[in-house]
C-alpha cells in the first residue's frame, strides 16, 4: 500500500476561512486533521465541503456543498452508530480529527474553519489511494 | 499476505508510553494487549493517533486520543454496530485482549500507553496488514 498523501488546506489562518478545493477522487480513505493554536477564550469549528467534477477532471472546480457525513473521533457502544456530523469543534489548543465516510465521498474537498473570538486555525487533508 | 508485527511495549513493569509507530502503509491494524504477573492489579492500555503532516514515516506527529478502536464485544442481533473505544483495561488476571482500528478511520502513527495499578507486566503489539 502506498503511503498517504498530505495536503495543507488551511495554514494558520486567523479568521473564518475556506480552503481551496482539493481533488480527492483518487483516494479511498480520507482523514482531516484540524489544529487550533493561540487559544484564549474562543473556539474553532472545522467543517468540510464536497463537490463533484461532472466532467471527471481533477482540474475542474465544482460547486461545493456542506458534507455532514464526517465521522467524528468519538467512542460509542454497540447500540450506537458512528457519529457523523458536519464539524470538528476545538475549544482549546490542540488537534482533533475526523474522517470522510468512504460511502459518502466526492471528487473534491474543501475545509472551512469558522472562528469564534480568537485562535489560529490549520487543517490538513490526508488521503490514501488504496 | 503476511502481517507485520511491531512490539510497542515489551514486558514493562511500570506506567509507560511506547514509541510512535508508523502505520500509514497499513489497510488493517490489530492491537494486542497482554497482562502477566498479575497479583490483583490492573493494566489500562490507551491508544493515541497522529498524522505526519510532511508525509514522512520518520516524523513524530502530535498525538491525540484515538476513540475509534473496535472493541471485541459480542452483539445481540438487536445490536448491529461496532463498539468503539479509546482504551482497554485488564484487571486482576493474566490475559490477552485485542482491539482493531476501524479501517474507516486511519492514521499515520499510533502510540500506546499502559497505566499500571499496583502490579503486573504489560506488553502491547501492533499487527498491520498492507493489503
Amino acid at each position: 500500500m502506498k503511503p498517504p498523501k498530505v495536503y495543507l488546506a488551511l495554514d494558520a489562518v486567523t479568521k473564518t476561512s475556506t480552503s481551496e478545493e482539493f481533488y480527492i477522487g483518487d483516494f479511498k480513505r480520507v482523514a482531516i486533521l484540524c489544529r487550533r493554536a493561540a487559544h484564549n477564550a474562543g473556539s474553532t469549528s472545522f467543517s468540510v465541503n464536497t463537490g463533484f467534477a461532472i466532467d471527471g477532471s481533477a482540474t475542474t472546480i465544482p460547486t461545493m456543498t456542506a458534507n455532514v457525513m464526517m465521522i467524528l473521533n468519538v467512542e460509542n457502544d454497540n447500540t450506537e452508530t458512528n457519529i457523523t456530523h458536519g464539524s470538528v469543534v476545538l475549544a482549546a489548543n490542540g488537534d482533533g480529527f475526523g474522517w470522510l465516510d468512504p460511502s459518502t465521498m466526492g471528487t473534491h474537498l474543501s475545509v472551512t474553519a469558522t472562528e469564534t473570538t480568537d485562535g489560529t486555525h490549520t487543517a490538513y487533508i490526508i488521503g490514501w489511494e488504496d | 499476505m503476511t502481517p507485520k508485527v511491531t512490539t510497542a511495549l515489551d514486558g514493562v513493569v511500570a506506567t509507560t508510553t511506547s514509541n510512535q509507530i508508523y502505520i500509514g502503509d497499513y489497510k488493517r491494524v490489530a492491537i494486542l494487549f497482554r497482562r502477566a504477573d498479575n497479583a490483583g492489579g490492573t493494566s489500562k492500555f490507551d491508544v493515541k493517533a497522529g498524522f505526519a503532516t510532511d508525509g514522512l514515516a520518520s516524523t513524530d506527529p502530535t498525538m491525540t486520543t484515538y476513540s475509534m478502536l473496535i472493541d471485541n464485544v459480542a452483539n445481540t442481533n438487536g445490536e448491529t454496530n461496532y463498539a468503539h473505544t479509546a482504551s482497554h483495561s485488564i484487571a486482576a488476571s493474566n490475559a490477552d485482549v485485542f482491539v482493531w482500528m476501524d479501517p474507516l478511520c486511519p492514521a499515520t502513527h499510533i502510540n500506546i500507553t499502559v497505566t499500571e495499578t499496583t502490579d503486573g507486566t504489560h506488553s502491547a503489539y501492533v499487527i498491520g496488514w498492507e493489503d
